[in-house]
């Protein structure tokens, strides 16, 4: 399983200008626990 | 005047759509041989999966999505289901599906993994459209059949079910119906032949009988291959066997050249062929036949013709071809095993052609395709080492691969030997890591020695693919373990491969002799008229159960599984055995990795965002996601979807990361405006987002406009 496992900077930011993203702690999420697997399909 | 009498074979569906099946070349090369006309050759499965996305059967299917469900002839299916279908089906893309049968048949952008995965999805895709059309989610990963329970089970009045085959069948009704049906009326045919080579084509094979019976009331209809003798195997009352294939003339079990040949003087004469053993009429010739099952003779068949089958359909580049130089198995003794066209065996008697014969063959098959699959239960260490050495001899220019036995025979020398005359890949049965497992299966095998046999197959670039199974009876979970742990263990010594779970059949020596298994109580699934396989009591492999499953299926997820279209040994495997050799994972792994070259390469979103089903929903979709992954799917994820249809839930923080790939942007771009991280946190992202193909590297040249996925 691949895994994006790093404790990235928890950076709270605010929009500045238009066309930059809004990203709050939570997309500490993003590179500290990695994305969840697939869902099986229990059909 | 046409020669008489007239034949067409047919491979229903579902099967693999990347080559054509060796089977109906094989018996009607014998026929021709024995002076009687070629058969017409229809391969029904890929025929059907081409009409589909044509005009009219792109048409057909976006009327038939866009109208409400009937009923569910089993009542089976309730609405959580067919909710969970609509979750994983994108709108319908006939142009998508005819660019990736364009990369997959394309020699170079085949070989490219970007090209080839996002092929596969497209296909994947386009198929969980066609499953819309029949019951909820009955293909899965393309052209497998997730069938409904009672058809899985081999009831008899599920598959004597019109209406259901019909469901079943209805995403290749407009092939059938206008394509197939009138081909067979105009073709004057005299005898229709369909294999059922896999379980998979049983349900379709009985309605296109029915639908054959119909519209040609006086052809001789027929019915052979694998899954037809495994039927008459397994069926618990053999007087059922028609009212199963009430619409067909005869079944033949076992193997079919002599068979066929029979078949064919029989309708010349105008007779009735009744002295072959392999043949089972239908009880209305009042013939019945339990005579035992003959096995043919293979010295002396002709090279199989491969000609008459539709090679431009298939979604290969190359051509690939199956060959079965030997049948049965030299061993012939693991007790779980009961396999193929046997009767009193594990397998069928061993027979095996001369190496001179081989070659005779394979020289000729080589002409015609590049890649020769010996499709046998096994072959003999001496004999493929003697026809390898012969190859080089003769310089026969040909790839190939095939099953073997993992014994200590296969020297560093000897394997290197096999690369040179073109050997790829091999399929093996390691079956388990534990020596008191191995001894009881009566494998002949020890770990070590294993060990020592695939690093010299590694050692020469040949691809080794492993099988293995837990649950063998007795087996505790510290022995399921050593299975898994060496397979992890040894993971540079293999290339592709998994674990499955120990079934037990009624062939098997474990069911024939279930005191030396600690096997008891063995009985027949409830429902099941076809009894492929048996339930028993057996209290240690039953207590390891639940948690070897969840270990196997978590330890071998991609990339340890096979990634390619298609289920089982698949051509596209050896292809990229061939062109990449042992290293081949790390071919799928370059383009499954963010790389320096990505900043100035654009990127697009590989998917959309799909709301979230009602709770329903996903309590089903939790019964399999807690026990898999020990968590429930979160309540704040969102979840996105894949073309393939495959589910990710993903944290809210991607929303608007994702939103940048909505139009092709460069990984140096999207990096401008998420500005706030830095490089290394960036790289982790790309490397999520690429990884999990949720995100796709655009081609340099894209020849279409990527349509806007704007998530909801």
């Amino acid at each position: 399983m691949t895994s994006t496992t790093t404790k990235a900077p928890l950076r709270k930011i605010a929009v500045r200008k238009a066309g930059t993203v809004r990203l709050t702690s939570a997309a500490a999420a993003l590179y500290s626990d990695g994305c969840l697997p697939p869902i099986p399909w229990p059909f | 005047m046409t020669a008489r009498p007239k034949a067409v074979l047919i491979y229903p569906p579902l099967t693999d759509p990347t080559s054509g099946y060796h089977s109906l070349s094989y018996i009607d090369s014998y026929a021709r041989s024995r002076g009687y006309p070629a058969a017409d050759m229809i391969d029904a499965n890929i025929e059907a999966f081409h009409h589909s996305f044509s005009p009219a059967g792109a048409a057909w299917l976006e009327e038939a999505l866009a109208t409400p469900p009937a009923p569910d002839p089993l009542a089976h299916y309730d609405d959580v289901t067919w909710q969970m279908e609509a979750l994983r089906t994108a709108e319908p893309d006939p142009a998508g599906v005819r660019e990736a049968v364009a990369v997959l048949q394309d020699p170079e952008r085949f070989y490219q993994y970007d090209h080839y995965a996002r092929a596969v999805e497209q296909v994947i895709g386009w198929m969980n459209c066609l499953s819309g059309t029949g019951f909820p989610g009955q293909f899965t990963n393309g052209f497998q059949l997730r069938m409904p329970p009672a058809v899985a089970l081999g009831s008899v009045a599920a598959l004597r079910d019109e209406a259901v085959l019909e469901r079943l069948a209805r995403p290749f009704q407009p092939y059938v119906e206008d394509v197939l049906i009138p081909q067979l009326v105009a073709g004057d045919y005299d005898i229709v032949g369909l294999n059922i080579t896999y379980q998979a084509q049983l349900p379709f094979a009985l309605w296109l009988g029915r639908l054959i019976r119909r519209a040609l009331p006086g052809v001789f209809l027929v019915a052979g291959g694998t899954e037809a003798s495994d039927v008459w195997k397994y069926l618990r009352d053999k007087t059922q066997m028609f009212a199963l294939f009430d619409s067909f003339d005869a079944v033949v079990v076992g193997e079919g050249e002599t068979a066929w040949v029979e078949i064919l003087e029989s309708v010349r004469a105008g007779t009735v062929p009744s002295s072959h053993p392999n043949i089972r009429l239908h009880p209305r010739f009042r013939a019945m036949n339990l005579l035992p099952v003959r096995y043919e003779p293979i010295r002396g068949l002709p090279t199989p013709d491969f000609s008459r089958l539709p090679w431009d359909k298939y979604l290969s580049p190359e051509r690939f071809v199956y060959y079965s130089p030997t049948r049965g198995c030299y061993w012939n003794r693991c007790t779980f095993c009961d396999y193929g066209l046997n009767t009193d065996g594990p397998t069928s008697p061993w027979r095996q052609d001369t190496v001179e014969s081989i070659i005779t063959d394979v020289t000729e098959l080589s002409k015609f395709a590049k890649f020769v699959y010996f499709s046998v239960d096994v072959l003999a260490p001496a004999t493929i080492l003697r026809f390898a050495e012969r190859v080089l001899e003769t310089g026969i220019d040909v790839r190939w691969g095939a099953e073997i036995r993992l014994e200590k025979y296969w020297s560093d020398e000897r394997c290197e030997i096999l690369r040179r005359a073109g050997c790829v890949a091999v399929s093996v049965g390691f079956e388990s890591g534990n020596q008191r497992i191995l001894d009881l299966i009566d494998k002949g095998t020890r770990p070590d020695q294993v060990r020592q046999t695939i690093t010299s197959m590694t050692k020469a670039d040949i691809g080794v693919q492993m099988m293995g199974f837990t649950g063998f009876p007795t087996e505790t979970a510290a022995e399921g373990r050593e299975s898994i742990d060496f397979l992890l263990d040894n993971r540079d010594l293999w290339t592709f491969g998994g674990l499955g779970q120990f079934m037990l059949t009624s062939g098997a020596i474990v069911a024939r002799e279930p005191d030396r298994f600690g096997v008891t109580n063995i009985r027949p699934l409830p429902g099941s008229d076809i009894q492929r396989v048996l339930l028993y009591d057996e209290p240690i492999s039953e207590g390891a159960r639940a948690e070897m499953s969840v270990a196997a299926a978590r330890g071998f997820e991609v990339p340890h599984a096979r990634p390619w279209l298609s289920s089982v040994d698949t051509p596209h495997s050896f292809f990229y055995h061939d062109r990449f050799g042992v290293r081949v994972r790390d071919a799928l792994d370059r383009d499954l990795t963010a790389r320096d070259d990505d900043q100035d390469r654009s990127f697009v979103l590989n998917g959309a965002f799909v709301d979230r089903p009602d709770e329903a929903v996903v309590d089903r979709l939790n019964t399999t996601y807690q026990i898999m992954y020990g968590t429930p799917i979160p309540a704040d994820r969102l979840l996105f979807r894949r073309p393939d249809g495959q589910i990710t839930p993903l944290p809210r923080s991607y929303l608007p990361i994702l939103h940048l790939f909505r139009q092709p942007t460069t990984l140096r771009a999207a990096h401008a405006r998420l500005w706030m991280l830095d490089a290394a946190a960036a790289g982790k992202v790309w490397q999520t987002l690429i990884s999990r193909r949720l995100v796709r590297r655009l081609p340099e040249f894209p020849d279409r406009p990527v349509p806007d996925e704007t998530p909801s």
